[in-house]
């Protein structure tokens, strides 16, 4: 028997692939009203967090500049929102850090050649917990974005 | 006959009025006509049983769970339980199932796969001091091979850290079919490549973009070196014809962006080796799941 | 006196109870009406999940083949309107798959047609309906035919070719004058946008987006005068750079945007009118 306990974490895994395996399934009694609800997409709904004056900054930037000289990042979140999470989640030196390297990356003209995860807008899905050098936030983000898609792909199918 | 018509033919004499007794005696006559084909006779435990059964058989588990329950309400019978929780399992509703399953532990002819069946939702539920507690507990696990729970705890281990699973110990616990994949599996998680975060961010700091090519991103490199290259292109250019401002704020912008490269091949890595094992621990979380924990299926038919 | 009274009685009890048996056990009075009586008033009561039960039990107790059609369509009926859709649809194929009647299989295949609208899957509903069309010739048949494609159109938020549809049933239809009200008031997107073109922020104050069309219009306006004085002064470099870079940048996001408010108008109107129409209109709807 192995000395450490199992982190279980691979059936959260299949628990999710139990559903998805058998299209609908009914699992409780329901009613009209609420008939049937799909847990891809409570799972998807994230809440923003408490954001400072940065946080202003971008709004203000959104407002007077952003909005009207089109759509130019292929990445969602977008690049200003990108520097305001990554600054709010990782400090203002990572942030700042992670925000060069996402602009490099966009400057990049083959970026859509390789394998990305796309949102349902089309854009690479590039969240700012895959950029802030904490390995199990990169993990967890990875598993959800992969899950996330398999239900994309599901709802797609049907 | 009746007894509300022997009751009037035998006891009721006298001065009732006649007519009176002609009505009731119809009345009488035809609400026993009408119990005998009244809907009860379909809610009988043993037809909620077949109906059951035939909802079972057809898949609609949550239904079949209702209708096992009520049959189980009326008089515990050991199969109905057993298919209640089943179906509770195949809902997704394990900790419920659970329940059900305990209830068939004690002198009964499903305890086997009654016990496996409840280490099968345990696992599901994803709470693995439990799953601990209960396979050490007799109760629990008597009866029940301890190889089965044995391999289930250590694949378990082998999905969150390969390399800590020692394979003299690993591969005995499985039998010759599934032993060949759990050793290709094995192989398979011994020779992944990962890349060091620690040398991509130096290969950057030696060579802008370098550490991003070494990492598999060889669009993302070439472009940091061309950003750098021209920065720096720029800021040299400047300061050279005197113009100091733009000079320093061009260098200023280089650094920046060189330190951000490093900073990103770093990361670059990591995402490289989150994705490999990603990649293994779904591929292995789907075989463990395709061959159902390695537990073995009720025998009987219609599970599956 | 007593004699005469129990032999009448004895004589209506045996005749009626006879007339009840020689039929089998009238519908009226079996087990199987009265769960059927059940089902069909959870049924109306919009008790879809019970109900979805009651006929499952009748399928599976009731010998006689005949009923079973209403029972399974009932069921599809169930779980459309709980959104389980795809099991809806497995219930009215099972109907189908029964022998019935060809106006009970059009009226089946309707349904299944409205859960596909539902679905979104408009090609499989496109086939389902050409299918259709091969089979009917005579008048009222073409017209619900119409009527369906028609919904089919509104559900694709085609406006223009619903109402043709539903022309075609009678000139002055309903349905069809709403659905011509509905196409007149979409914008034109290409026009919008050449709008934009032509006077930028022109467009979108068009479609209703002041001040995005008088921000637009000021950054257009001041950049360009920027490039213009750059090159009437020579600096061909900075000309090019604000011209490249800021001038070129916000005139294309100024056309991008005229073109995607019309579309986010045009889709607004659709919604709207369709959800107007799903709970306002009176005749059969999917």
């Amino acid at each position: 028997m192995s000395k450490s306990l199992i982190p279980f974490f691979i059936s959260f895994i299949m628990l999710i692939s139990t559903f998805s395996l058998s299209a609908q399934p009914e699992t409780s009694r329901w009613s009209a009203e609420t008939g049937s609800e799909n847990p891809a997409k409570s799972a998807a709904s994230k809440s923003g967090g408490q954001r400072g004056i940065l946080s202003n900054i971008q709004k203000a930037y959104k407002l007077v500049w952003s909005d009207y000289d089109g759509d130019n990042c292929p990445f969602e979140p977008s690049c200003s929102f990108f520097l305001v999470e990554a600054v709010d989640k990782a400090g203002l030196i990572k942030g700042a850090l992670s925000f060069s390297d996402r602009f490099m990356r966009d400057l990049n003209p083959i970026k859509k050649a390789g394998v990305h995860t796309l949102s349902e807008k089309g854009k690479i899905l590039d969240p700012v917990n895959l950029r802030i050098n904490n390995s199990q936030e990169i993990f967890r983000t990875l598993i959800e974005s992969r899950t996330h898609f398999y239900f994309h792909q599901m709802e797609r199918q049907r | 006959m009746n007894p509300g018509l022997t009751f009037i033919f035998t006891k009721w004499k006298g001065s009732a009025d006649l007519a009176l007794r002609f009505w009731m005696l119809l009345l009488i006559s035809f609400s026993s006509y009408y119990a005998q084909i009244s809907a009860e006779d379909y809610f009988t435990p043993e037809n909620r049983l077949r109906f059951a059964d035939y909802l079972f058989a057809d898949k609609d588990y949550l239904r079949a769970f209702y209708e096992y329950k009520e049959v189980i309400s009326s008089g515990i019978n050991d199969t109905a339980v057993f298919n209640a929780a089943y179906s509770l399992y195949k809902i997704g509703r394990y900790s419920e199932a659970i329940g059900y399953y305990t209830g068939l532990f004690i002198n009964r002819e499903l305890d086997y796969q009654a016990k496996i069946e409840f280490f099968r939702n345990l696992y599901l539920l994803n709470l693995p001091e439990r799953f601990l507690y209960y396979s050490s507990q007799s109760l629990y696990s008597s009866g029940i091979e301890p190889y089965l729970l044995k391999r289930m705890i250590v694949y378990g281990d082998f999905t969150e850290r390969p390399s800590s699973v020692d394979s003299s110990e690993f591969f005995p616990l499985f039998e010759p079919p599934l032993a060949d994949s759990i050793r290709a599996l094995y192989s398979e998680s011994r020779s992944l490549t990962y890349k060091d975060p620690w040398r991509a961010a130096i290969y950057s700091a030696i060579l802008p973009g370098a550490g991003k090519i070494y990492t598999g991103e060889t669009g993302d490199g070439l472009t940091s070196l061309v950003v750098t290259g021209l920065l720096t292109y720029i800021a040299i250019d400047n300061l050279g014809a005197g113009h100091d401002f733009r000079g320093y704020l061009f260098g200023a912008l280089e650094a920046y962006f060189y330190a951000g490269n490093i900073y990103g091949s770093f990361n670059s890595a990591m995402i490289s080796n989150a994705s490999v094992r990603v990649s293994l621990k779904m591929k292995l979380g789907n075989f463990f799941r395709n061959n159902n924990f390695f537990l073995p299926l009720p025998e009987f038919p219609g599970y599956e | 006196m007593n004699k005469i009274l129990v032999a009448s009685y004895l004589l209506a009890h045996l005749l009626l109870t006879n007339i009840f048996a020689g039929e089998g056990g009238s519908p009226e009075f079996t087990g199987l009406k009265l769960i059927e009586n059940s089902a069909d008033s959870l049924f109306r009561n919009a008790k879809y999940y019970d109900a979805v039960t009651e006929y499952k039990r009748l399928l599976f107790f009731d010998p006689d083949k005949k009923n079973h059609v209403k029972y399974l369509v009932n069921i599809g009926d169930s779980y459309s309107f709980g959104k389980f859709y795809h099991k809806s649809l497995a219930y009215y194929n099972k109907a189908l798959d029964l022998q019935i009647e060809t106006s009970i299989e059009t009226d089946i295949s309707y349904r299944i047609y409205a859960v596909l609208l539902k679905i979104g899957d408009f090609t499989a509903a496109e086939n389902l309906i050409a299918d259709l069309e091969k089979k009917t010739v005579y008048g009222p048949a073409m017209d619900s035919l119409y009527y369906w494609r028609g919904w089919g159109n509104i559900y694709q938020y085609k406006w223009f070719e619903a109402a043709k549809e539903f022309n075609k049933i009678s000139p002055g239809h309903e349905l069809s004058r709403y659905c011509r009200g509905v196409n007149e008031s979409l914008l034109s997107v290409e026009l919008v946008k050449i709008m934009s073109f032509i006077i930028p922020g022109s467009g979108q104050i068009y479609s209703g987006n002041y001040f995005s069309g008088i921000a637009s219009f000021g950054w257009t306006a001041l950049w360009g005068y920027n490039m213009i004085d750059a090159f009437a002064e020579n600096r061909i470099f900075d000309g090019l750079v604000i011209g490249d870079l800021l001038f070129l940048r916000f005139y294309r996001g100024n056309i991008q945007n005229a073109g995607r408010f019309a579309e986010e108008k045009n889709l607004n109107i659709s919604e709207n009118a369709l959800l107007y129409l799903l709970s306002n209109y009176e005749g059969i709807k999917p």
